[in-house]
């Protein structure tokens, strides 16, 4: 029989491509025995914003004062970032209208983009409580519970950062900035015969014991403090247990994906990298859950390799002179760089096969900025795009759009319409209900119970 | 000391109508106007519950699904305390009740706060910060009471510190300058300090990254066979080792790491470790990996600050309150002589450590960074190049007419502000240097250093080094040299410099013109650092006031309030800011927008100016509800409003409060009272000296002290293997 890891090692590795026939022979042998697949997220965040007119099919106007459910098949995306989607246009959900205004989301919402915890701006480099991607990647851990990966646009030496992503409050998850210390973390040191997870593993299992030993002489919440030191350590050593044992067996050198020769620098050439990391991930089963974030929950300092603007001032609509155009297009293309390498690692998932489907179809994708529909913004109307329907949980295909009020705006390019919410549409936390009723582990609130704030439940329209 | 006592009777009756009037409860002085402690109780809670909130939120009706009903005398651990903090926190702002219900009275809603913090700090959650009631903190009533306990507690290294912990004991190797801290150093928004011990943890990230930095340590001092000569004999000997050749390897690596020997126990168990991994691996991988345990070892990562003895107060073990003091003030572990001190049993006694504490803090060739840092952080004027200014913004508001391309004016402006900066850390640097009022020179100087170049990290030595090296001819070349005066030294309008441009040197301070500046609240860093992108920031401001130097406390701003000023450009932002003088949102930034708005005196780069949109620029605003009934008043412009502040007893107080919190690394609690009334005697007796205030706060109990329950700690240096 073929087991799956060999059917998905086939296909990931570059190695010999199977016939349609096998592969819906396997499919079904698979589908037959083997237990069902795991759901899979992934979240795709960016800065500067994702502008209403950015994600409205074309000839839809913004404005309304009532909800709107409407087909996308007969609809065109627009041109401007999104169309490239267009061959995932059934299983896409885009929304608009959606409230997150208590996030402050100005400059980025940090931690509140995924935790959708009430903030002001002193709070968003904090993590004070669960993040969505966390809370779905518990529903379906792999060795590594989640892979939160970073771009920081023109800094190519920060290796990681935080700002995203959180077990909870306190718990911040580590943004991974560099691909090949991401490289490294998931598929081992590259040029070497050694085991290193083996013997770090006995390394950290021993050094535990000098951890412990202070625990009975801390305070309550100093032990606290240990404890995630000492998780940390139990945590790594058991990865590196699991790690070791595959490195062993020779598999993880297969899954892995080709680094470039040089390190990545320039911020489309990390894009790339990190993506083609983040696809290694999930074919090869390493994790089920990847957040890949630019700007990191703010702002990144520059654009290096799409131009040389800082990210501030591109968001600034400034002029690129070099370029010859104004800021807004420099964020347009980068944002368009992540939406095709999106594609790219959907496409990817959808060519292999899993318990009679393919892996996209086990997939959730969520595709936003962390910083609502523009640079400056109140958070209103805060635009998300979804794919896939969690096993049939979510209804897909549609435009939803809440309530907003329209108004244009210009520049050299063109008039766009740009949207505010209705105060009384639903937030930014009940989607997240939402995608977690659908996952299978339904919550009715998350981390929001505040007055006069449509915050309770999943959302209706968005459940099959 | 000035006074108040100049103003006419009616101004009086004014302010004292407003202090009767004032509806909103400040935590600074929680205490004041709150019913005698024995009056209070939990029947009285109960009470103020049942009137006021158990309508919506009680057996009947659960409204947003929270009932109080069910609450206990003492909140119990977990989500029922932060029940109880959120219910606090919406009596505070005035939130709850709702609008539309019957409201307490301003006295029945301090009482209810003030009852929901006596149970809360029945279950060991205190007031703490700027919670704590600043007069009883300063009353002297604590004293002969026991001193508040700080707890056993590891902290966790500043990212300098854990760099120049790996360069400090392997200087003649490569990899050390290649480490990179695995964390960064983010300031809590709440107290604004980036190191106190209960922020920061390690984590899989931290890890993963320390061994990507001790790993190629590692590696390379195996390969130097000079050095570790215990263990490279271990290694030599490979799985014939003996056991005394394993223990003879782990306290070399001890020493050379650790700057101590082992304990019996760590001897035993890494003797043991290596012994195992000899007989399993190879044993170059062996002797790497005893190495590499070390390098984990807690105290790598940690300040470790646990008490000698078990149960009760007791100092830290001399070895770690080495480390404790050394990582209070500098970058660097213990130098020699503290080392030596410890070797010596000096630091078991109080008069040992004194001497020791005094040394380092006299003694101006040893650099501490830390000091500046908290400076650094108190005042937050670091933030300023971090503000961002577009080049529109900059061009219209004409900042540099002479740059010519928008690049070239953000660069300027980015120059211009990061000097900004240096010139501030300098003229602290000098101020601290002369060591006298230091706050009271802070607050009103009207000197500043002008564009400092950025090739020196400022510390005492360096300005010294730097004078030195000017005077013996090294000419700065930039200023002088240049096309233009840099912008820094336009906005400063020093007319030294204006005239005479040779008169500039990068290593004196200037005056700014007088009526102009008044200390660096009106310096163009602090302007700037507390400004936004496009206009300038009086709510931030007058907070920064409110919380830092008058120590209260103001709520954070309701999620539900959409805090946007309306957009008419024509109008000035004191004009604009009339919204927030709606009776909702006043009740919060009465205490906010009157202390910043004096500092409209300046635009957004922090340039003084007369006149906003062509007409005369209206500098005034109030100082209401201090503590200090010399303080209240109306203040003319930004100067009048820091000349009050700097004479204010109460804001040097404050500031006593800052320091204490920075360098023993937590909040302060009513039982720190006598530990402050100290530290600020020592301050005020010795002509304000910053000095005498670190020395009081470094060997005062609550920094020198450890407390825990149970347990006893190894005493590494009276436990010492005897050769």
């Amino acid at each position: 029989m073929i087991s799956r890891r060999e059917l998905i090692r086939g296909t990931v590795a570059g190695g010999a491509m199977f016939a349609p026939l096998v592969n819906a022979l396997a499919a079904q042998a698979l589908a037959a025995h083997e237990p069902p697949a795991p759901k899979r997220f992934v979240f795709v965040l960016f800065e500067n914003g994702m502008g209403e007119y950015e994600v409205q099919p074309d000839k839809v106007p913004l404005g309304s004062e009532k909800l709107r459910e409407l087909p996308l098949k007969p609809l065109a995306l627009p041109t401007r970032i999104l169309d490239p989607f267009t061959p995932f246009k059934d299983r896409m959900t885009i929304l608009q209208g959606m409230n997150g205004k208590h996030l402050n989301p100005d400059h980025g919402a940090g931690y509140g983009a995924l935790s959708g915890v009430p903030q002001t701006s002193q709070d968003k480099t904090r993590a004070r409580a669960e993040t969505i991607d966390a809370a779905l990647a518990r529903i379906s851990p792999g060795i590594f519970p989640i892979v939160v990966l970073g771009i920081h646009g023109g800094m190519s030496t920060t290796a990681t950062a935080y700002g995203v992503s959180a077990w909870g409050r306190g718990k911040p998850i580590p943004i991974q900035c560099r691909p090949e210390l991401a490289y490294e973390s998931l598929f081992g040191s590259t040029g070497t015969n050694r085991n290193d997870f083996r013997s770090r593993k006995n390394l950290l299992d021993f050094v535990a014991g000098d951890l412990t030993s202070l625990k009975s002489e801390l305070g309550a919440s100093e032990r606290e403090q240990l404890d995630y030191h000492l998780e940390a350590l139990e945590s790594l050593s058991r990865r590196w247990g699991q790690l070791g044992a595959l490195r062993e067996d020779g598999k993880l050198a297969k899954y892995a994906p080709k680094l470039p020769t040089k390190p990545a620098q320039l911020m489309p050439e990390v894009i790339t990298a990190q993506f083609d990391i983040a696809t290694a991930a999930l074919t090869s089963g390493l994790t089920n859950s990847i957040t890949i974030t630019s700007g990191l929950g703010t702002l990144g300092p520059n654009y290096k390799g799409f131009s040389n603007l800082d990210q501030h001032g591109a968001g600034h609509n400034e002029p690129d002179r070099e370029n010859g155009v104004r800021g807004w297009e420099i964020v347009r293309r980068a944002h368009r760089f992540m939406v095709e390498r999106t594609v790219d690692l959907m496409k990817k998932l959808q060519s292999i096969p899993e318990s009679g489907k393919t892996m996209l179809d086990n997939t959730l994708v969520v595709f936003m900025s962390d910083s609502a529909n523009s640079q400056h913004c109140d958070g209103s109307s805060w635009p998300v795009v979804l794919f896939g329907d969690l096993g049939g949980r979510l209804k897909t295909g549609r435009l939803l759009a809440y309530p907003m009020k329209a108004s244009k705006i210009k520049d050299e390019y063109g008039e766009y319409e740009i949207g505010r919410g209705f105060p009384t549409n639903p937030t930014l936390n009940r989607l997240y209900c939402t995608l977690l009723h659908a996952a299978g582990a339904p919550r009715d609130h998350f981390n929001l119970t505040v007055p006069g704030l449509d915050q309770h439940g999943p959302l209706s329209e968005l459940l099959s | 000391m000035p006074t108040r006592t100049g103003f006419p009777c009616g101004r009086w009756k004014h302010i004292l109508g407003f202090g009767i009037a004032l509806t909103f409860w400040i935590a600074g002085r929680p205490h004041a106007e709150a019913a005698p402690e024995s009056a209070r109780g939990p029947g009285e809670l109960a009470s103020f519950l049942k009137t006021h909130c158990l309508r919506c939120h009680g057996a009947e009706k659960q409204s947003g699904k929270v009932a109080f009903h069910t609450f206990n005398e003492v909140p119990r651990p977990g989500s029922e305390i932060e029940l109880w903090k959120r219910v606090l926190r919406q009596l505070e702002s005035g939130d709850m009740p709702p609008r539309t219900a019957l409201q307490p009275s301003s006295k029945e809603r301090k009482q209810g706060v003030a009852l929901i913090h006596a149970a809360l700090e029945k279950a060991g959650h205190p007031r703490q910060g700027n919670e704590v009631d600043h007069d009883a903190l300063f009353s002297g009533n604590r004293q002969g009471e026991a001193p508040a306990l700080t707890e056993g507690r590891l902290w966790r290294l500043t990212r300098p510190a854990y760099e120049s912990f790996f360069r400090e004991r392997f200087k003649w190797y490569r990899s050390p300058y290649q480490v990179n801290s695995p964390w960064e150093m983010v300031p809590d928004a709440r107290v604004g300090f980036t190191d106190l011990p209960s922020y920061h943890r390690i984590g899989e990230a931290e890890l993963e990254a320390h061994l990507r930095n001790v790993v190629p340590l590692a590696r390379e001092v195996m390969k130097n066979p000079a050095d570790l000569p215990e263990v490279q004999a271990l290694r030599k000997a490979g799985k014939s080792a003996t056991t005394k050749q394993a223990e003879d390897a782990t306290a070399a690596a001890f020493r050379k790491i650790l700057q101590r020997d082992p304990s019996p126990e760590e001897r035993k168990r890494y003797a043991g470790f290596v012994s195992g991994n000899l007989q399993q691996d190879d044993p170059e991988t062996a002797a790497e990996q005893l190495l590499l345990a070390v390098f984990l070892h807690p105290e790598v990562f940690y300040r470790v600050e646990l008490p000698r003895e078990q149960n009760g107060r007791e100092f830290i073990t001399p070895h770690h309150l080495a480390r404790t003091i050394a990582y209070a003030l500098t970058d660097q572990g213990p130098d020699e002589p503290l080392v030596k001190a410890v070797a010596e049993g000096k630091l078991a006694t109080r008069g040992g450590i004194r001497d020791q504490v005094i040394r380092i803090v006299q003694d101006p060739k040893i650099a501490k960074p830390r000091v500046l840092r908290f400076f650094q952080e108190y005042f937050g004027y670091t933030k300023a190049p971090d503000v961002f200014k577009d080049a529109p913004t900059l061009r219209a508001a004409e900042v540099a007419p002479d740059a010519g391309r928008d690049q070239y004016l953000k660069e300027t402006w980015a120059e211009a502000s990061a000097a900004f900066v240096r010139d501030t850390d300098w003229l602290i640097l000098e101020i601290l240097k002369k060591d006298r009022k230091v706050l009271h020179e802070i607050l009103t100087t009207r000197r500043t250093y002008a564009a400092t170049p950025a090739y020196f990290h400022p510390s005492e030595s360096a300005l010294q080094q730097y004078k030195e090296s000017h005077r013996k001819g090294v000419t700065e070349l930039g200023f002088f040299w240049a096309k233009v005066i840099p912008l820094a030294l336009r906005v400063y309008e020093i007319e030294e410099i204006a005239t005479r441009r040779d008169a500039w040197s990068p290593d004196r301070s200037y005056e700014m013109p007088e009526g102009h500046r008044m200390g660096i609240l009106t310096h163009p860093s602090w302007l700037v650092s507390h400004s936004g992108n496009f206009h300038n920031d009086p709510i931030r401001r007058g907070k920064w006031i409110r919380e830092r130097l008058l120590g209260q406390k103001v709520p954070d701003i309701p999620i539900t309030v959409d805090a946007k000023l309306p957009d008419e450009p024509h109008k000035s932002l004191r004009e604009r800011m009339r919204v927030t003088r709606e009776a909702y949102c006043w009740k919060c930034h009465q205490h906010m927008d009157p202390l910043g708005l004096p500092f409209e005196r300046y635009d957004h780069f922090g340039r003084y100016r007369e006149t906003e949109l062509g007409k005369p620029v209206d500098a005034t605003g109030r100082l209401e509800g201090t503590g200090d009934s010399n303080l209240d008043g109306d203040v003319k412009d930004a100067a009048d409003l820091v000349q009050w502040l700097a004479a204010s007893e109460r804001v040097e107080q404050v500031f006593v409060r800052h320091v204490f919190r920075y360098f023993v690394g937590r909040n302060e609690t009513l039982q720190d009272g006598p530990v402050l009334v100290e530290a600020h005697r020592a301050y005020t007796q010795s002509g304000g000296s910053m000095r005498a205030l670190m020395i009081s706060i470094l060997t005062s109990d609550a920094f020198l002290y450890r407390g825990t329950a149970k347990g006893k700690v190894q005493d590494h240096d009276t436990r010492r293997s005897k050769p």
